[in-house]
């Protein structure tokens, strides 16, 4: 089971690499868009308020619901590296 | 009671007031909601009309083409009517070329450094979404629009990234920058991710629509014997089929133009033949070229649509390794009979020349006839045999079958090998499975037929060894080894042997089996080749034209049965031939 800085850190990763591939402007706009989420201006998630598991899927499926599913694939190798962290496929 | 009736009023003038100044306020507010609603409706209007505009004219600018860039073109010369920027831009990637190619719309001069900045993070973009480096990949630049300026030193400091897919293949990243501050507004960004979605999803289902069909005709061009190459105008592999990449000895999936020209280095100029076929509009053909321990021939020719424009080139590699190999094996055939022929012919001269001795002994006479006797019979059964092959070919060669005695026919033979046999100390016998009724055959065939399998089980049998002709009765649906082992029949004959499976009808199986050497297994399907046959017989230390058993062949096909082999090296082997009942 992972931790809650588990979560954080794989969410932070997450929206880092969404800035690199969709530009910083829409992928923190999109990231903020998770309630649960707190998160600095260089795309660092500093607080997890709720269920962190939820936090995740809803910030996966912000970016999916922008840019499809070609981004989902390249969230593949983060979710490997957290073997602890489910998401729904 | 005027006090009373003042004060009334008055507190009644007030609520009626109140309620209009109200009823006012409420309408104020119920306009402003109204408006609000209908900026906002409008608003959405018009972003679905742009949706709708865009992707009508990708449907009448890209057609069905696919054409990726001239989408990208599209979208991107379109969002001044919706969007502030300093540039758009796009970067695809072009498999077949290797290569990137980056085009930058510049609408407000920015600096090259600007440019510069916007490519290297859509690269970066790119390169995370394909999980490929593009760093060190060529890239083809095209910058438009307005002039570049030097001295502009705004940075980048607004932009956003749009991955272009079709199907589940990232193609390219459209790109949106500007030197303004936190410019794009979310709803503003989310609306072109989502045209360009739509772009995307139509350019899949039509891809889709060529895909189901162009799937029948690759289905097609893969099952092919000959390797199937289509090239088009841009120099693009458009069809490739898996024997292309066999004879070329290329293992890599995606093929480009200069693997292949790669592959023919050395060789054939494929570049400039594909250019003289297409430029000339001519078929080329490369008659002969030696890749990968292969001889191939090569066709190239143009491919032209219904308005006889040239769409590419079409190219055939034909695999003539076996045709090379039959074409030498014909010449050392011809090269065997004419010398066969020629070695007994010298030698009848020879003789005569010395019969003209009128002075010669009676001996030796006697003994120069024999010899022009041995050398006119091994001629004429050469030129027998010739001549049998040639009818077989031909179809001309007639079986008479009439109802015998086959059991007596193989007595006969076997009385007649028998003296061959006992030089050699070779056990010689016989089964006849009991019950067999009269069949039809041509009886002087299939003495040829018996002759030869029981010579040639003779010749290749050690001394003390063992020869059998077994003979049995088959019904269709009748396991042969249950068949044989009922019989105490040992032979080498199985289920699986080929001329016995899917047996249509009843037959007859004759067997002539040794305890010789054994053939080895690639020797057994050339034991019928007339050419590779007669190939054997010229190696072979014992002599012959070696076409007996291609005759054997001929006429047992021509009585509608089959012949076979089956063989176990250091064993025996059992040679075979069937015949209808009717």
């Amino acid at each position: 089971m992972a931790n809650g800085e588990e979560y954080k850190n794989i969410m932070s990763e997450m929206i880092k690499k969404q800035i690199v591939i969709l530009g910083p402007d829409i992928a923190i706009m999109k990231a903020k868009n998770v309630t649960e989420l707190a998160i600095n201006p260089d795309g660092e998630v500093t607080e997890i308020n709720g269920e962190p598991q939820v936090a995740l899927q809803r910030l996966i499926d912000e970016y999916v619901a922008l840019s499809g599913l070609i981004v989902k694939k390249t969230m593949e190798p983060l979710l490997a590296k957290y073997p602890s962290v489910k998401v729904d496929q | 009671m005027d006090n009373w009736n003042l004060t009334v009023v008055l507190i009644f003038s007030v609520a009626i007031t109140g309620i209009v100044i109200s009823f006012c306020v409420y309408i104020r507010k119920l306009k402003g909601t109204l408006k609000a609603e209908g900026e906002k409706r409008e608003s959405e209007n018009n972003r679905r009309m742009y949706e709708l505009s865009i992707l009508k004219e990708i449907g009448e600018r890209a057609g069905y083409s696919l054409n990726t860039q001239r989408i990208a073109d599209i979208i991107t010369g379109s969002l001044k009517e919706l969007i502030d920027y300093s540039t758009t831009s796009y970067i695809l990637e072009d498999s077949q070329k290797k290569e990137l190619l980056f085009k930058c719309e510049v609408e407000e001069s920015v600096s090259p450094k600007f440019v510069e900045d916007v490519k290297s993070r859509m690269v970066a973009a790119l390169s995370i979404l394909t999980d490929q480096n593009y760093q060190e990949r060529k890239i083809e630049e095209v910058v438009a629009g307005t002039i570049l300026d030097d001295e502009n030193n705004e940075p980048l400091s607004s932009f956003f990234n749009i991955p272009l897919t079709v199907g589940d293949k990232v193609v390219g990243i459209l790109n949106v920058s500007s030197t303004k501050t936190g410019l794009y507004k979310e709803d503003e960004m989310t609306i072109l991710y989502k045209i360009t979605a739509q772009a995307s999803n139509a350019v899949t289902r039509l891809q889709d629509v060529l895909d189901s069909e162009q799937s029948k005709l690759n289905a097609m061009v893969v099952s092919m014997a000959d390797g199937v190459l289509m090239i088009d105008m841009e120099n693009r592999v458009y069809v490739i089929n898996p024997k292309v990449k066999e004879l070329l000895g290329i293992e890599s999936e995606e093929i480009s133009i200069f693997d292949i020209i790669e592959a023919f280095e050395g060789k054939v100029d494929f570049r400039t033949k594909l250019e003289e076929c297409v430029k000339l509009n001519r078929q080329e053909i490369v008659e002969e070229t030696y890749l990968q321990h292969r001889y191939i021939r090569i066709l190239f020719s143009p491919v032209k649509d219904k308005n006889d424009d040239t769409l590419g080139a079409v190219i055939i590699l034909h695999d003539i390794t076996h045709d090379k190999e039959l074409e030498k094996v014909k010449e050392d055939f011809t090269s065997m009979m004419v010398h066969d022929l020629r070695s007994p012919l010298n030698g009848i001269r020879l003789i005569a020349e010395m019969l003209q001795d009128k002075k010669m002994p009676k001996d030796q006479f006697l003994q120069s006839a024999k010899m022009i006797h041995e050398s006119t019979t091994n001629i004429l059964e050469l030129v027998n045999d010739l001549l049998d092959v040639a009818k077989l070919e031909a179809g001309k060669f007639i079986v008479a079958k009439e109802k015998g005695d086959l059991q007596a026919v193989i007595a006969s033979r076997i009385n007649f090998f028998q003296a061959l046999a006992n030089e050699k100390n070779i056990k010689l016998d016989s089964y006849w499975e009991p019950d067999i009724e009269q069949i039809p055959f041509d009886e002087k065939e299939i003495v040829q037929v018996l002759n030869n399998l029981l010579s040639n089980a003779i010749k290749f049998t050690d001394k003390d060894g063992k020869v059998t002709v077994q003979t049995l009765l088959l019904r269709k649906d009748e396991d042969v080894k249950n068949k044989a082992d009922s019989n105490k029949i040992k032979w080498f004959i199985s289920n699986t042997s080929p001329a016995l499976m899917k047996r249509s009808s009843d037959l007859l199986i004759c067997a002539v089996t040794d305890n010789g050497n054994g053939i080895a297994q690639e020797k057994i399907k050339s034991l019928f080749n007339k050419f590779q046959q007669a190939e054997n017989g010229k190696k072979s230390e014992i002599k012959g034209t070696g076409l007996g058993l291609v005759i054997a062949k001929g006429i047992i096909e021509a009585h509608g049965g089959a012949v076979g082999v089956e063989s176990v090296i250091g064993k025996g082997s059992t040679f075979y031939f069937t015949l209808p009942l009717e």
